[in-house]
């Protein structure tokens, strides 16, 4: 059952078109990730949803109501049943964490409003802070609250609007992993706002590619990492080395100047340009002298990053690429390698 | 991220008061054109261009630009050694200095009148103005030079360049939208102040205006002064927001500015405190030293204490009255004009902020005649006066309402939507509370201001009422300030804790703020 489905959704601000023709249907349960640089529109499509925006054309349906349609609002944001968890949180600080939580509910008192509370505190392993005020909270603390007050009418959808991003690096990675938890065990739909690549990825059952408005593709993580849709993707979601090569006759391997590479789908014979992920290229050090025609690629840079690192290589063409090596083997700087790709390759027209 | 203001539409729970409250706000301009032109166009002429007009429009501002420069020197300078000088006990001097603001000027004046007979005229109401208008410079000021980030001022001296040249390039620079703020604040009180000129015996558009309407029974001419007055006004107030310039006073980023750890040389700090010394004892010293003389003046007679009491419990009803019914009148409007920013809640808005440039007497009279035409049974009642106050205090509770209502996040509003609250629903549940802080300042400051205002309270209390102003005025115009003692001292330590407590709290919420609105928090009263 689809919970949500946006409908060639559309919305300017004067000139500036914010959102062209967005499609978009998440399924019951599914947490589905709009990822997308800054400036893209996402926050646009969040609010758009909620209903704190109409957009000027398309239509949104929730749980097979229709919310908004050509530019008018037909259900107003406290009736769509869609709650937010904004970038910072917004608890409400007037009010304890107990209270923040049951805002929601329909009774604010009684024995089932503190029974939901307490299995939400539960959830986000904060009961014993009930009685805090938010500002007593640390900002991990906070996001859990305020995840826990917009599952607690058990809404047809949740939206989460880069969540983390007030958040350091460090506690970013946990409070995402136990966010995700509760999200599966409430069994909740979400729509998850984000412009890091590697959350939207690590998260989601299904990933929106929203650039310049316009959603580029939506595919499942993997399938959005392996056969991106375009260059562009592929270069927005993960690191990716685009290079001109000539596809051979039969469609399946093509010739460029990292050798020949295998593709993953077959495409017509010719000119063409194929995306190589750093972790397929592979790095071997030779002793040819790095300034003979017959050196493969240099050595420019080689940044340590622990477990593995990243090698600067220049092509014999003049051409820079990025390799993804162990850290055992990281060649030293001015060194000459031989290059060779690992693994099959999308290739575009 | 951009979010576009086109389909805002008040609610009509909301918009419906808030018409009321400009409905109220209009009645004094509406009884000005009424009142003015009843003799015809031709008499308005004739009365604005008659010499004496003229002497008026000379001695007004002649006052106002002397008042207002004092009070721009004395304010910044008081600010800026309260907040940049290494003093002991800065923030208590800073409230201390704010303290004039509880002393009504009629009371001041008469002070400076019993002990110093021969000021009484221009000098004597330019000091008494000053003192008693100072710190509506020093306050915003203040509040910005503690809201400014030291590491600007590092980098600047990391760049070469000198304290002077920061002090004026960098920071007075960035405080200037406060001086000039604080200077119209200043510059509208010295116009529509009524007390201190009339003790005084200097002739300015108030004192004259008063005459006209309760001496002279000529309506129709104070109506016409009045409305030179509000021109002038007027013209302050646009001059004032084209002068404001955009750049306030900023921090970007994010992070606590750190603590400012200056040093001051020891001549400099005796220096400061003796300057501040000085100041208080103009401005505090000798108020409460006259009115401490009084009090032993005349030891035959004994002090009816019951009379003051009665008089201290009519002032506080009709504050506390007058504080609750702002308050109210003034909140659809504060939210409508901070939520649903539209034509329609710019314009009730603006409306409310009309009474802001005119004189207590003028709105006095103006209620005073829609009462005889139209609420005839309250004509000397209780409710008419508490209009008459609402209608003075609206701009200032509207401004402060609006200003708190911003310092929260519509985040939250929008939060609470999502979680199923209604537009009802969520003002009553989330931004009011929110905002309770700055609703609570504004009642405390309408209560403050309603028991020092004289002439509404002259013209429209009930009969048989006294309170502590009008009784002050009743006995020192007829210079029995023996009598007067009691009520101004009663009066002095009423009003003093509430300021001290307001000062702390515009100080302490010196952190900067998302805009200005047109009006700042304090508004020139009696």
């Amino acid at each position: 059952m689809i919970t949500l489905s946006v409908d060639h959704v559309s919305h300017a601000f004067g000139a500036h078109k914010v959102l062209n023709e967005v499609s978009l249907q998440v399924p019951q349960g599914c947490i589905t990730a709009v990822l997308g640089p800054s400036g893209g529109g996402k926050t646009t499509l969040l609010r758009t949803i909620c209903g704190f925006e109409t957009p000027d054309s398309g239509s949104i349906t929730i749980s097979g109501v229709d919310v908004c349609r050509d530019g008018r609002s037909l259900v107003p944001a406290e009736k769509r049943g869609v709650t937010i968890v904004p970038q910072e949180g917004a608890l409400f600080p007037h009010l304890s964490v107990y209270d923040n939580i049951a805002f929601g509910l329909k009774h604010r008192r009684g024995p089932q409003v503190a029974k939901r509370v307490a299995q939400l505190l539960e959830l986000i392993e904060l009961a014993d802070i009930a009685d805090e005020r938010p500002s007593s909270l640390s900002g991990g603390m906070q996001q859990r609250v305020a995840l826990a007050r917009a599952l607690a009418p058990s809404p047809a959808l949740v939206l989460l609007d880069e969540p983390f991003s007030a958040l350091d690096a460090s506690l970013r990675q946990s409070v995402r992993d136990h966010v995700v938890e509760t999200l599966r065990h409430e069994g909740a739909t979400a729509l998850w706002v984000t412009h890091d690549q590697q959350e939207a990825l690590s998260v989601a059952d299904q990933v929106a590619v929203l650039i310049d408005g316009r959603i580029m593709q939506i595919a499942d993580p993997a399938t959005l990492y392996r056969r991106p849709a375009s260059t562009q993707v592929a270069q927005f979601v993960g690191e990716a080395t685009v290079v001109e090569a000539t596809v051979s006759g039969d469609g399946r391997t093509a010739t460029c100047e990292l050798g020949t590479v295998e593709l993953a789908l077959p495409i017509a014979a010719g000119p063409a340009k194929v995306v190589v992920r750093p972790e397929q290229i592979e790095i071997t050090a030779t002793d040819t002298d790095p300034n003979s025609s017959s050196c493969a690629g240099v050595v420019q840079t080689s940044r340590f990053y622990g477990h593995d690192g990243v090698v600067e290589v220049r092509l014999a063409s003049g051409r820079q690429v990025s390799v993804r090596v162990h850290a055992r083997n990281l060649p030293p700087v001015g060194a000459c390698v031989d290059v060779s790709v690992n693994g099959d390759v999308i290739a575009f027209v | 991220m951009l979010i576009a203001r086109r389909h805002v539409r008040v609610p009509w729970p909301l918009a419906v008061p808030a018409v009321a409250a400009a409905v109220i706000a209009l009645i004094p301009l509406v009884y000005l054109v009424v009142e003015a032109f009843s003799r015809g166009a031709a008499n308005v002429w004739d009365e604005i261009f008659q010499a004496r007009t003229w002497d008026l429009v000379r001695n007004s501002f002649l006052l106002t630009a002397v008042v207002t420069a004092a009070s721009v020197v004395l304010g910044t300078g008081g600010a800026w050694v309260t907040t940049r000088f290494a003093l002991p006990g800065k923030t208590l001097i800073l409230v201390l200095l704010t303290l004039p603001l509880a002393i009504p000027s009629y009371l001041s004046a008469f002070a400076w009148i019993s002990w110093q007979p021969q000021l009484a005229g221009f000098w004597g109401a330019a000091i008494v103005l000053t003192f008693a208008c100072f710190p509506y410079v020093l306050l915003p000021v203040a509040a910005a030079l503690r809201g400014l980030d030291p590491a600007q001022e590092e980098v600047a001296r990391s760049l070469g360049k000198t304290p002077q040249q920061i002090a004026s390039e960098l920071v007075l620079r960035q405080v200037r939208p406060s001086i000039t703020a604080g200077a119209l604040l200043v510059a509208l009180y010295v116009l529509s102040d009524f007390g201190a000129v009339a003790a005084m015996r200097y002739e300015t558009f108030t004192w004259v205006i008063y005459g006209a309407y309760r001496a002279g029974f000529n309506p129709s001419r104070a109506a016409i002064l009045s409305m030179v007055l509000v021109s002038a006004a007027a013209v302050l107030v646009i001059l004032e927001s084209r002068a404001r310039g955009r750049a306030g006073a900023s921090r970007l980023g994010s992070g606590v500015a750190r603590v400012d750890r200056r040093t001051t040389r020891v001549g400099a700090k005796i220096a400061a405190l003796g300057g501040v010394a000085a100041v208080l004892g103009v401005g505090l010293g000798v108020p409460v030293a006259s009115v401490i003389s009084w009090m032993g003046r005349d030891t035959q007679r004994d002090v009816q204490w019951s009379e003051v009491m009665t008089a201290v419990g009519d002032s506080f009803i009709v504050g506390l009255l007058t504080a609750i019914a702002t308050v109210l009148i003034a909140l659809p409007v504060g939210i409508a004009a901070a939520r649903y920013a539209s034509r329609f809640s710019s314009v009730v808005e603006r409306t409310t902020y009309v009474s802001h440039a005119l004189p207590g007497i003028v709105i006095a009279i103006s209620v005073v005649f829609v009462g005889i035409r139209l609420l005839r049974p309250w004509y000397q009642e209780l409710p008419l006066l508490v209009l008459g106050q609402v209608v003075i205090f609206l701009p200032l509770a509207v401004a402060a309402i609006r200003n708190s209502i911003e310092q929260s996040s519509p985040r939250m509003e929008e939060v609470a939507h999502s979680l199923g609250a209604g537009t009802m629903a969520t003002i009553l549940r989330v931004t009011i509370p929110l905002a309770l802080p700055g609703i609570g300042a504004a009642a405390a400051m309408t209560l403050l201001n309603a028991m020092k205002e004289l002439p509404t309270t002259l013209l429209l209390r009930p009969t048989g009422w006294e309170t502590l102003a009008t009784s002050i005025w009743k006995y020192s115009t007829v210079s029995d300030y023996a009598a007067v003692g009691p009520y101004a001292l009663a009066l002095m330590l009423l009003a003093a804790l509430p300021t001290a407590v307001l000062s702390g709290l515009t100080l302490l919420r010196s952190q900067p703020r998302p805009h200005h609105s047109p009006v700042t928090t304090e508004a020139p009263l009696s």
